[in-house]
């Protein structure tokens, strides 16, 4: 802990230096009315504290949050199961391979349009879209961990006559923990980019269907406020499940 | 009670059959402490997981009472040269991994493994996780573990082949006074130390290599219970010096038909 506190100490003045500079160099070009695209920071903060309170804005966000929150768990549901049936079965890997393959390559945007005309603009369509594009990447975490767990364990297992069962309790579960939770992490980053992007393929609804009319209508400082916003959000969530993450690592 | 004919191991190496072993034929009485012992890559360690079941021979047959071995059984436990503890898991969950496989409830669980933990001496250290004990320590554990199943056979890998030279003499006297002072269980032991086999064993089975076959059988001629005194005598220096010219004319063999 006390480490982590050091290089945080160490890391957090070059952090905050290369904010301010980058500040500083954004309101330079902003006074100098490089571009239109470029407002100054007063006005985007001052946009920023008035979408806190705006109550579009906050439908908005909840609707992007449901989606993420019905979307998101069920991912990690299905990714573990997989996953792990994955890494314990032969044939079940190879009957997914090649979806996994497909679903880690294929651009999100291809297949928005064909999820939208499957199902409808409503938040079904957006859940699928999260699930299409977090699933992936929480399978192949929890496959990878799962293969990976120390081969002498489950020769112990074994060697105990121990039935499937406990063996994926107390042996591969544990085990794969370690990659089970950065894929949480990636899942959960990717859940709300395939959510936003969804919504502003959609165009109506949700943070993403604001940050597309905002656009529209050329409100650059709000459209800025707004990106700040899901920036924060995004690190937040990160910086979080990476301390979870760091808590159940075992040597 | 164990019981090995013919028994043979072919793996398949660079596309080519190699022979791990080949016609391994010794019988284990009921009650022996052996040992095997033999130059790296005799195949000692495979003979040992073909007995335990976790591995299959191509050829041959093991039989532990007259019945062919066919995988692992409630009737043997292995001891891990690396322990092969659980690292997420306490020492009590460790010790009890083997009851937990066979169904037996929790209560019963935790009241066998602290008595196994008692009888090594691991009293106080139930909610340690393995990373906090030391190499000895962590055998320990896994000698709890086995015993904790109460297996007639054990089968040991090399238990003390990862610890320290002091930890490991101060183990193989336990182990030593552990065996002695309980049922006598059927003992097959891994080693390559030959003071190691010579004081723990009734007889020391010396394995050749290329293919791994065996070379010879050496009856130790101490009785039981044994002490540390036996290491000692001047018998306990000829039978080790004997085992050691043995082992020092294969490898000398082996080197010479490598070139």
């Amino acid at each position: 802990m006390s480490g982590s506190v050091a290089v945080f100490a160490k890391r957090m003045p070059l952090g905050v230096v290369s904010l301010i500079a980058f500040g500083g160099i954004w309101q330079i070009a902003a006074n100098a009315d490089v571009s239109p695209a470029l407002p100054t920071l007063g006005a985007v903060i001052a946009s920023f504290i008035e979408l806190l309170g705006d109550a579009r804005f906050h439908e908005a966000l909840a609707n992007t949050v449901i989606a993420v929150v019905i979307g998101l768990p069920l991912t990690l549901v299905f990714g573990l199961v997989i996953g792990v049936l994955m890494g314990m079965f032969r044939w079940v890997e190879w009957a997914v391979d090649p979806f996994l393959s497909l679903g880690l390559s294929l651009p999100l945007v291809s297949v928005i349009p064909l999820i939208l005309f499957i199902f409808g603009l409503g938040r079904a369509a957006i859940v699928v879209v999260v699930i299409v594009y977090s699933l992936p990447v929480m399978v192949l975490n929890t496959f990878t961990g799962v293969r990976t767990v120390d081969p002498d364990l489950v020769m112990m297992s074994r060697s105990y006559m121990a039935g499937r069962a406990l063996t994926i309790r107390r042996v591969v579960i544990p085990g794969a923990s370690g990659l089970v939770l950065t894929g949480i992490r990636l899942a959960a980053g990717r859940s709300l980019k395939a959510a936003i992007i969804a919504e502003q393929i959609v165009g109506l609804v949700g943070v993403g269907g604001l940050i597309q009319r905002l656009g529209n209508a050329f409100a650059v400082a709000e459209l800025y406020a707004v990106i700040l916003f899901i920036g924060l959000t995004g690190v937040a969530i990160l910086a979080l499940l990476g301390r979870v993450e760091k808590a159940h690592t075992y040597r | 009670m164990i019981d090995l004919h013919d028994v043979g191991m072919t793996f398949e190496h660079d596309g080519a059959p190699f022979d791990a072993l080949r016609d391994v034929s010794f019988s284990i009485r009921e009650g022996e402490f052996a040992s095997l012992i033999g130059p790296s890559g005799c195949g000692k360690t495979t003979l040992l997981k073909i007995v335990a079941g976790l591995l299959r021979q191509t050829s041959g047959e093991v039989f532990i009472d007259s019945s062919p071995v066919a995988g692992p059984g409630n009737d043997r436990a292995f001891i891990f040269q690396n322990f092969v503890l659980l690292p997420w898991a306490d020492v009590m969950t460790n010790v009890s991994f083997g009851l937990e496989a066979r169904g037996v409830g929790r209560e019963e669980r935790l009241l066998r493994a602290a008595e196994e933990l008692a009888r090594v001496g691991l009293t106080g250290f139930e909610n340690h996780y393995p990373h906090q004990l030391s190499g000895g320590m962590q055998q320990r554990v896994g000698i709890a573990r086995a015993l904790a199943v109460d297996p007639r056979i054990l089968l040991l890998d090399e238990p003390f082949g990862a610890l320290d030279a002091l930890t490991r003499q101060l183990m193989q006297k336990d182990l030593l006074a552990l065996w002695q002072r309980s049922e006598r269980r059927t003992a097959l032991f891994v080693t390559h130390s030959m003071d190691e086999a010579v004081f723990l064993s009734d007889r020391v089975i010396l394995m050749n290599t290329r293919p791994g076959r065996v070379d010879s059988v050496i009856d130790v001629p101490f009785g039981r219970p044994r002490t540390e005194d036996v290491v000692r005598s001047q018998e306990y220096r000829e039978v080790v010096t004997d085992l050691w010219s043995r082992l020092e004319q294969m490898q000398r063999a082996d080197m010479e038909t490598r070139g």
